[in-house]
């Protein structure tokens, strides 16, 4: 009796080293929302770098028997702890949910370094730069008490006024009470979008177009990736807007589409995806036929996506580039073509980890 | 390899007693030996040379001064080898970078650094085997003739990369005849898992407070978060750390060994003294065996006590990482064990109240200068705790550690010492601790923050 838990602890060991042993192996985890590691291939020069115990490592992790009972048992722990943060996202009142960060990475200083040099390169360009900041600095009422989250916004301030980026953040503080952010996701709505139009717009000197006149959708049980990471438990799902205007052709990666919204999307668990459908190094919108086109071009992140579509009222041509996935010369593109506007806009948490902003310099 | 794994738990353990026990007697410490090399390369491929660098120079070594007993000359030379050789290997590798930033700082030179990775638990391993040469030496012990049990030795796994630190002598027997019995097994199993769970679930979970601490730094830090913040690294390293060491206890006594204890409920003290016999035990042990008292000890007038003193405190400070803060470190306790012994401890049997406050300010305080490398860094967190910054992070830090700090300051007390003692208790005890196994393997398998603390020693 007194030796039964080393024998029922041999019992468990053994039993997990078989069930492990014989269960079949996942390529992805619909509950992680991630793909998961797989039995690496060995050779001599990963083994000798460490590459290969580790990716042996990350198999064995990521295809351990349960796993899905074992993660949402953690996330169960940490709520039932009353912790106000998991894996990373701080749970804030009224169902906010917000990416924690209590400093600024040290990419964000090179990528301001890439961003004046890029704007000193092309001076002569009609060129804006924005950059957003997230719901946790527009909504930081919202966050845990005392949480010592970065100042987003005095950040981003101190650079406009260094740098001449243009303001919007300002606009979106003002009007915070018309939900500019999603609460389970790190993208603002259809209506953060469009107030950001509107003051790039003004800006330019032109006209936005009213919301109501564009024809908004919506969709039903969104839940984003906030939500995924931290699984708070009985979470409402959210409604997400769009619109889809009439456009000639949008050509993606390899493929053509007659609509700026990936139908598919909407439908399956990733609905933000639905804009643009999804991220691609270098897209174009051919919004209508004309002998001599007005071109923009929109240097973004998955912001735009949603603020795009707006665009469509006033551009024939939109030529989208998003970093993280372009591999050609941004110099060639600019100086080659007859862009009335250039449009930089990036999200701040994005900006600050992104290490593609140095490709501008190419 | 680190334990506080899937891989580790799940496959390697299950795998080595396994083979340990289907394994006849003759050639366990061969399997003993080759699954020690597995766990060793696992991390860093390369570094298992220096692995059997070890187990070889020291082997040459011993067995030279047993054949040469009667050559006091030719016994000194083998023993200055291994010793240049262990020390040579530690310097290399650990304190090469140290002595180069030095040397720039001194005369503004530009050499460039190696920045070699650490061999893992080197610190240890050298030390083990300098002092086993050592013991040859001193005719404490007899060498080892078999490179197989010798080398099992030096790379034991459980001990390897985290203490505690075993001396040749205390396993000798253990090495050559090992009995487990079924009582003993269940022992292990008991200090494995209590083991595991201080790391995976106190010492990880509160460390997540001191991160975010360091990463606000002292500019932004409140008086009170920054407090807070000490108390939980304070807490992390130790939970991690005789996390480890019960750990390795643990799976000893699963394979018929007998490691030494090495901590003690250090966080009870009422002195520095008195918390240096309770923390990493051996460490404290190998550094009196083979350091201060060679030099003289105590017995030589206090002047060269307190010169030994130094010694060992400089050199403590300098074997938990190689850079200035650690020296720092290293003397802050000899300053405080030397005014103890003088005046302190008199004044402290009579008013145990000022000697816990004293212990833990002291203790605090201690493990700001061991946790912050960057020496400007440390002033001005220091000046945060004395001069009064307001701020409300602390309340969030409360908000979200409270739990797990009374959990830490519970367990850092002997509470569930005491109630094993309470027959009924024990089931309770058992139960939980099953408890604390499921969900430390929910932790582990879900491992966003799993730090590993020795990459400096």
């Amino acid at each position: 009796m007194k030796t039964l838990p080393s024998k029922l602890f041999l019992l468990v060991l053994a039993a997990l080293f078989i069930a492990d042993s014989v269960k079949p192996v996942r390529a992805f985890s619909d509950f992680e929302k991630r793909a998961l590691a797989q039995f690496p291939r060995f050779d001599l020069s990963s083994l000798i770098d460490n590459d290969y115990t580790k990716d042996l490592e990350s198999y064995i992790n990521d295809q351990f028997f349960g796993r899905d009972f074992w993660v949402s048992l953690k996330s169960s722990i940490e709520t039932g702890l009353g912790k106000s943060e998991n894996n990373g996202i701080l749970l804030g009142s009224d169902h906010y949910l917000f990416e924690k960060n209590f400093t600024l990475p040290q990419q964000a200083i090179l990528n301001i370094g890439y961003l004046k040099e890029f704007k000193e390169l092309y001076a002569d360009f009609p060129l804006t730069i924005l950059l957003t900041p997230n719901s946790d600095a527009v909504y930081s009422e919202k966050l845990p008490v005392g949480t010592p989250q970065f100042d987003q916004i005095a950040q981003i301030k101190q650079w406009e006024d260094e740098l001449g980026f243009l303001n919007v953040s300002d606009k979106l503080v003002q009007q915070k009470d018309s939900s500019l952010y999603y609460l389970s996701d790190h993208h603002w709505t259809l209506d953060g979008a469009y107030l950001a139009y509107q003051a790039v717009m003004e800006s330019w000197g032109l006209i936005p177009m009213d919301l109501d006149s564009f024809d908004v959708k919506e969709v039903e049980g969104f839940l984003g990736t906030y939500y995924n990471k931290a699984r708070p438990k009985d979470y409402p799902s959210e409604t997400l807007g769009y619109i889809d205007p009439q456009i000639v052709s949008y050509l993606a990666g390899d493929k053509i589409h007659d609509s700026l919204i990936d139908k598919d999307a909407l439908g399956s668990s990733d609905k933000y995806g639905a804009f643009l459908h999804g991220n691609h190094g270098y897209a174009q919108i051919i919004v209508r036929e004309t002998l001599i086109p007005n071109r923009i071009l929109v240097i973004k992140d998955s912001y735009a996506n949603s603020l795009i579509p707006f665009l469509t009222s006033h551009f024939d041509v939109i030529d989208v580039v998003d970093l993280r996935h372009f591999n050609g010369s941004l110099k060639t593109l600019i100086t080659g073509s007859d862009y009335k506007q250039i449009l930089y806009l990036q999200n701040f948490n994005q900006f600050s980890l992104d290490v593609n902003v140095a490709k501008l310099r190419y | 390899m680190v334990f506080s794994s899937v891989l580790f738990v799940f496959k390697f353990l299950p795998i080595a007693l396994l083979l340990l026990f289907l394994t006849p007697k003759r050639h366990r410490n061969a399997v003993l030996l080759a699954l020690s090399l597995i766990f060793y390369a696992w991390g860093e491929v390369k570094y298992i040379s220096i692995m059997f660098a070890s187990i070889f120079i020291d082997y040459f070594c011993s067995n030279g001064i047993e054949n040469h007993r009667d050559d006091k000359k030719r016994t000194r030379v083998y023993l200055s080898i291994s010793i240049l050789m262990n020390l040579g290997l530690l310097f290399f590798f650990k304190y090469s970078d140290f002595v180069i930033r030095s040397i720039n700082l001194l005369f503004q030179s530009d050499l460039p650094l190696l920045n070699l990775t650490l061999p893992l638990g080197i610190s240890f391993y050298t030390f083990q085997t300098m002092s086993y040469t050592f013991d040859v030496y001193r005719g404490n012990l007899k060498a080892e003739r078999n490179i197989i049990d010798f080398g099992a030795f030096v790379c034991l796994f459980p001990q390897l990369i985290a203490g505690p630190i075993v001396t040749y002598g205390q396993i000798a027997k253990e090495l050559k005849e090992r009995v487990v019995t079924w009582a003993k097994f269940n022992d292990g199993v008991m200090l494995f898992l209590a083991g595991l769970a201080s790391k995976v679930l106190l010492a990880n979970n509160i460390g997540m407070l001191w991160d975010d601490v360091l990463l606000l730094g002292p500019q932004r830090i409140s008086t009170l978060g920054a407090w807070l913040g000490l108390v939980a690294f304070g807490m992390q390293i130790y939970f991690d750390f005789s996390g480890y060491s019960l750990m390795a206890i643990g799976m000893g006594k699963m394979m018929g060994f007998e490691f030494p204890q090495n901590f003690n409920y250090p966080y009870i003290s009422k002195s520095m003294t008195e918390f240096w016999s309770r923390w990493h035990m051996t460490l404290g042990t190998w550094f009196r065996d083979y350091v201060y008292i060679p030099l003289g000890g105590n017995r030589k007038g206090i002047k060269t006590q307190l010169r030994n003193l130094f010694i060992v405190w400089f050199l403590t400070g300098l074997w938990h990482g190689a850079d200035y803060n650690f020296v720092l470190w290293g003397l802050y306790f000899f300053v405080l064990l030397t005014l103890e012994k003088l005046v302190l401890l008199k004044y402290f049997k009579n008013h145990p109240a000022v000697a816990r406050s004293y212990f833990i300010v002291g203790i605090l305080i201690g493990w700001a200068i061991f946790a912050i490398p960057d020496l400007s860094l440390l002033g001005s967190y220091l000046l945060v705790l004395f001069r009064f910054n307001p701020g409300l992070d602390w309340v969030y830090f409360l908000r979200n550690y409270a739990l797990i700090l009374v959990l830490c300051i519970v367990f850092s007390m002997p509470i569930i010492n005491r109630l094993k003692k309470i027959r009924w208790m024990n089931p309770l005890l058992n139960l939980g601790m099953s408890i604390a196994f499921v969900i430390v393997v929910a932790y582990l398998v879900d491992s966003t923050y799993n730090p590993f603390l020795y990459f400096r020693f």
